[in-house]
């Protein structure tokens, strides 16, 4: 079992070693963050010396939810480097099995005593779980970084920010949200995770064309011959939803379906979350969405094809 | 001796395109056997089928497994080198090593190292900085730390230059085989293995066309340089091949007895080259 571990590990590590830009990205996106901070801190600093901006040391903080505050931040501030990891992974994902087929590495990987299957589920590893969690590290060393520089700042004004930074549990538990919230994203993306597989293990060439002209032409057929846009709905609606209910936590949903897209239906049938953003509760109420376990079970079934392929067609 | 590989029947299309067609064939522990053949006579096919990598008809054991079925468990004791500069060119040669044994239970560190530092490859570079004969080395040096049964070899030395060939055979030859390990390799450059193989099989047009040891093929094929009035009688023996050389005629008999040949002027073993062309240009006719 010890050694299964360490084989599994490696196989983890070598996407990482071929895929840097997992956590070069991240880091780069928060040192230019950072640079925006400090040369906004830094403009502050000037132009109050100056005396052109003069700043109330006598700030109220009560009428504020300083935990919604603190919450919100740190949040949010995460969501620019997810949108770039979720391309990252796209790309990542369709490279994954083309690759080492193209440039006939794939024979060296099958001369090691790996199965297939190990193989693909460590790709899908690597995009669920490796690269969201690069992300994370570097969305908490950012944040703790601006904190600290806000704090600074501020002090520069006799504005003690201390008692609304400092909040440890809060910040805890926003981290602890953030990181339930990219599990649940994952598990949410699954469907088109696989499917980004299928097409890496199945095209010999031009693996994008593949993964997006597909279900595009099985949508205009749908439409044209059928009549109907199930398949647009179920596709367009599942990446909405993403940034309407996982994402947003808005609305939690008790037991009730909800329609596709981004119109939801009857909002009596709601109970609104007291808060504009995500909680542990609101992104647990997704579990109880079909739609995420129909999602993955499609996901499953791409991911069955993708190892089948692996196995069967390695050629190009 | 044991039985590594056993086939029966092994038969493979391509589309109408028969690569393999009802081949048997086995492979004792500790043979080096070349499998030679013209483009597309079956020869890759014949070394997917054995790793696993293609599917296929009839039977086939590789040391007790079936490759279809249980690949992983098989790579624990079979290696393979197919083509050259089959490494990921992103792959540094310390995270290789790391890599392989991690996992491979039958991965030696210390003597993939040793291999290597006979070498001027750094464990610093990347696969994409060495130069094509080095990549090789690299690869060679991890396999040939591998503890496995069986070696399987495509074409291993295709493009490289003549002093990485000669030291990528002799590396093998001196530091990897013994008794309880088998070798398997497929070429173009027969003259190269001629030394060093034990067995040797002929494959055209998914068929095998010869199976035998060494010894077995310098017993049964004999090559006789005939002056020109003796033509006739030698032709009359039923040669398998005859090329004219300085105005002499060489001949290339299939179990002919070799008294019967003494006559005629001092008796050679054929080349495999030579040997192979013959068969060949045989199974056209």
């Amino acid at each position: 079992m010890n050694n299964r571990m360490r084989a599994y590990s490696a196989l983890g590590k070598r996407e990482i070693w071929e895929h840097k830009s997992f956590w070069i990205v991240p880091a780069v996106i928060g040192c230019l963050g950072l640079l925006l901070v400090f040369y906004g801190c830094g403009a502050l600093l000037v132009t109050a010396h100056q005396g052109m901006i003069n700043i109330n040391n006598n700030i109220n903080f009560t009428g504020l939810d300083r935990a919604q505050v603190v919450r919100a931040f740190i949040i949010g501030s995460a969501a620019f480097f997810n949108t770039i990891m979720l391309f990252m992974v796209w790309f990542y994902l369709m490279d994954s099995l083309y690759a080492d087929r193209k440039d006939r590495s794939v024979l060296f990987w099958k001369s090691m005593p790996i199965s297939d299957t190990s193989t693909v589920l460590s790709k899908l590893f690597t995009g669920m779980v490796t690269a969201p969690a690069l992300m994370l590290v570097a969305v908490i060393a950012t944040e703790i970084i601006t904190g600290i520089l806000i704090i600074i700042v501020a002090s520069f004004f006799s504005v003690n920010l201390l008692p609304v930074v400092m909040q440890p549990g809060t910040i805890i538990l926003a981290w602890v949200t953030l990181a339930f919230a990219l599990i649940v994203q994952s598990l949410w993306l699954i469907p088109f995770f696989g499917w980004f597989l299928l097409c890496s293990a199945w095209a010999r060439k031009l693996v994008l064309a593949w993964a997006v002209l597909i279900p595009l032409g099985a949508m205009i057929v749908e439409r044209l011959f059928i009549g109907t846009h199930y398949l647009s709905n179920a596709i367009f609606g599942h990446i909405a939803k993403l940034f309407t209910m996982v994402m947003s936590g808005h609305y939690t949903v008790n037991g009730v379906t909800i329609g596709s897209g981004i119109e939801i239906g009857d909002k009596s049938d709601m109970v609104a979350s007291h808060s504009p953003i995500m909680t542990l509760g609101s992104l647990a109420s997704v579990f109880a969405q079909p739609e995420m376990w129909i999602g993955i079970a499609i996901g499953a079934i791409f991911v069955f094809g993708a190892i089948w392929l692996r196995r069967n067609r390695s050629e190009i | 001796m044991s039985m590594l590989v056993q086939a029966r029947g092994l038969s493979k299309n391509y589309g109408s395109l028969r690569a393999l067609d009802k081949v048997d064939f086995d492979i004792e522990e500790g043979r080096i056997v070349g499998l030679i053949g013209p483009n597309g006579a079956g020869k890759t096919t014949a070394l997917k089928a054995i790793l696993g990598l293609t599917d296929f008809e009839g039977e086939l054991d590789v040391l007790g497994h079936d490759p279809r079925i249980s690949r992983r468990q098989l790579m624990q004791d079979v290696c393979f080198i197919a083509d050259v500069a089959t490494l990921p060119r992103w792959l540094k040669v310390s995270d290789a090593i790391e890599f392989v044994e991690a996992v491979h239970p039958r991965f030696s560190r210390e003597r993939a190292k040793h291999f290597l530092e006979r070498t001027k490859i750094s464990q610093k570079s990347k696969v994409g900085q060495l130069s094509k004969g080095m990549v090789t080395q690299l690869h060679l040096a991890l396999i040939m730390a591998i503890d496995a049964k069986l070696l399987v070899l495509d074409e291993p030395t295709i493009g490289l230059d003549i002093l990485y060939r000669k030291e990528f055979y002799s590396n093998l030859l001196n530091d990897y085989f013994d008794e309880k390990r088998t070798i398997l390799v497929t070429t173009h450059q027969v003259e190269e293995v001629e030394k060093l193989l034990t067995h040797l099989m002929f494959i055209n047009n998914g068929k095998i066309v010869l199976d035998d040891s060494m010894e077995g093929v310098a017993e049964k094929y004999a090559e006789v340089l005939v002056s020109a009035d003796r033509v006739s009688a030698a032709q009359a023996l039923n040669p398998l091949n005859e090329r004219e050389i300085f105005g002499k005629k060489l001949f290339l008999f299939e179990g002919v007895d070799r008294d019967k040949l003494a006559s005629f002027g001092e008796i050679h073993t054929p080349s495999i080259a030579d040997l192979f062309v013959a068969k060949m240009q045989g199974a056209v006719q």
